[in-house]
């Protein structure tokens, strides 16, 4: 409950801070309205030049970039800011302030702030996603069951940047490592199986996209069942795990300014 | 005066140099961040090699590696400088130089894409290992000169979209849609040769294509209009905008 009302309150708080800036946000909107129609446009152009995308039809293949816009709004909304602020931490010396706070040290650092701009990213991901399911008579039950691992695949994508951020303690500045992030989410934007046998690979077991945007689809699709579902929680858990251990590790090797 | 300005840009370079030297470890995941046409090269290549598209896969090969290697160094921020510059107040310090401010934005972006070049070498290698096909010579003048004529206009570019800082204090933003389109139509995302005709001759005639489409077609023994992409980058957009027409503002 206190975890609750504080992450209200910090997100409130920085929420208030980025809508000081309005005409950004208007830009933002146009941003993100010119990339959606773009990825789309290049898409319905690969289809028509002849690349396959593993044998998808453009409708289904747009569900996976529908699932990858989705998730680059939760990148800029969630991720850049804190993580970014978690490296600037680590650069300053700041670090030591949070955790001297009361509370959970990762959890203050992984929702202590939110930026609007992610906003526009989660709005054209979703409709995309409800656009194409409406193309491809996807019932109800479906589409509920897309967001819902959706929103799994996200704190994946969560879990694996801290992961990757963690970094920070040890190099000190990492701000292109979290945009290097964002790039394995474009490569996820197209489904996994187009991309041949030997990325497929990668992208399924070294940089999980692979779990991440085409699972959510092929569920929602009926082509896999629940063995894809435990997979991806289960690479939830190991993200989670992995996490809790090198943050305490990260942790031990910190040089605060105070020491 | 010009042998003045020249000196005070070597030694920003070098300085900057230095300073992206320190943060190599960075750098080195900002060049990893910019592989992914690299990706997409293997789904083009796929679909070449089942006979799908125009043209063999060791020209998409040639053309996604060197439209890459373009890109990672002709990319501009001047627009991030300047209106950073602005926005927190040290552009006064800037001004009180016995110089122009833009001297120190030019060092500074030589000075990253110099420091990049040392850690592109090993990558570069490992794909001339992998893909025999990149070792044919390329048109090196022509190459070279697109990707210094583009930088020139992403630069000055966004210098003018950071002078828009002094009205609406941060105008960094304002460029994101003009970066959005370079992605999508500058080449990266898929070779315009994908497009219908009438939308590419469109492109053309603006600057995007030269940012990457240009360049890698050219490695690929696509067809180029060399004068037309000069003349875009460096008359086009700016003499027609402030020429009437018929007074030879056309490029």
């Amino acid at each position: 409950m206190r975890y609750l009302a504080v992450l209200l309150r910090s997100l409130g708080a920085t929420l208030a801070a980025d809508m000081a800036y309005r005409e950004d946000f208007l830009v933002a909107l146009f941003t993100t309205a010119l990339e959606t129609l773009g990825r789309v446009y290049v898409l319905f152009a690969m289809v028509h030049a002849g690349v396959g995308l593993g044998g998808w039809r453009l409708a289904e293949a747009l569900l996976v970039v529908g699932a990858a816009v989705f998730l680059l709004g939760l990148h800029v909304g969630l991720v850049v800011p804190n993580l970014t602020a978690f490296s600037r931490r680590v650069l300053t010396g700041n670090l030591d302030f949070v955790l001297l706070r009361p509370l959970d040290a990762q959890f203050l650092l992984m929702f202590e702030r939110v930026s609007l701009w992610g906003l526009p990213d989660l709005l054209a991901g979703a409709g995309l996603v409800l656009y194409a399911a409406g193309a491809l008579g996807l019932e109800g039950g479906r589409v509920l069951a897309f967001f819902l691992l959706l929103f799994l695949a996200g704190l994946l994508y969560y879990l694996v940047a801290f992961l990757v951020s963690l970094l920070a303690i040890w190099v000190v500045y990492v701000h292109n490592l979290i945009q290097f992030l964002a790039n394995f989410l474009r490569a996820g934007q197209y489904p996994a199986g187009a991309y041949g046998p030997g990325l497929r690979l990668f992208f399924t077991l070294v940089v999980p996209v692979y779990w991440m945007t085409t699972v959510p689809a092929e569920v929602a699709l009926g082509r896999a069942g629940w063995g894809a579902v435990l997979g991806l929680f289960a690479w939830v858990l190991v993200a989670f795990g992995l996490g809790r251990g090198l943050f305490r590790l990260a942790l031990r090797h910190y040089a605060s300014a105070s020491s | 005066m010009f042998w003045l300005y020249l000196q005070k840009i070597r030694r920003y370079t070098l300085g900057y140099l230095a300073v992206h030297l320190e943060y190599r470890f960075e750098l080195f995941f900002w060049l990893l961040g910019q592989v992914w046409p690299l990706f997409w090269m293997a789904l083009w290549r796929e679909a070449a090699a089942r006979d799908a598209l125009f043209g063999e896969p060791a020209a998409y090969t040639r053309y996604f590696v060197y439209a890459w290697l373009a890109a990672s160094l002709n990319t501009a921020w001047s627009a991030n400088l300047l209106s950073t510059a602005i926005r927190q107040g040290y552009l006064s310090y800037q001004l009180l130089r016995p110089f122009p401010p833009v001297l120190e934005a030019l060092g500074e972006h030589f000075g990253a894409i110099l420091a990049q070049l040392p850690l592109m070498a090993p990558l570069l290698l490992a794909a001339f290992l992998l893909f025999p096909e990149l070792r044919a010579p390329l048109p090196l003048f022509p190459y070279l000169a697109l990707i210094a004529g583009y930088f020139a206009f992403e630069f000055t570019l966004g210098w003018l979209i950071g002078i828009l800082a002094f009205w609406f204090e941060k105008s960094e933003n304002l460029y994101a849609p003009y970066a959005a389109l370079r992605v999508f139509f500058g080449g990266l995302a898929l070779p315009l040769t994908a497009l219908p005709d009438g939308l590419r001759s469109l492109l053309l005639y603006t600057p995007l294509p030269y940012a990457a489409y240009a360049p890698g077609a050219l490695a690929a023994g696509w067809p180029v209009a060399l004068g037309r992409g000069m003349g875009v980058l460096f008359f086009g957009p700016w003499r027609s905008a402030f020429l009437p027409p018929g007074s030879g503002g056309g490029a």
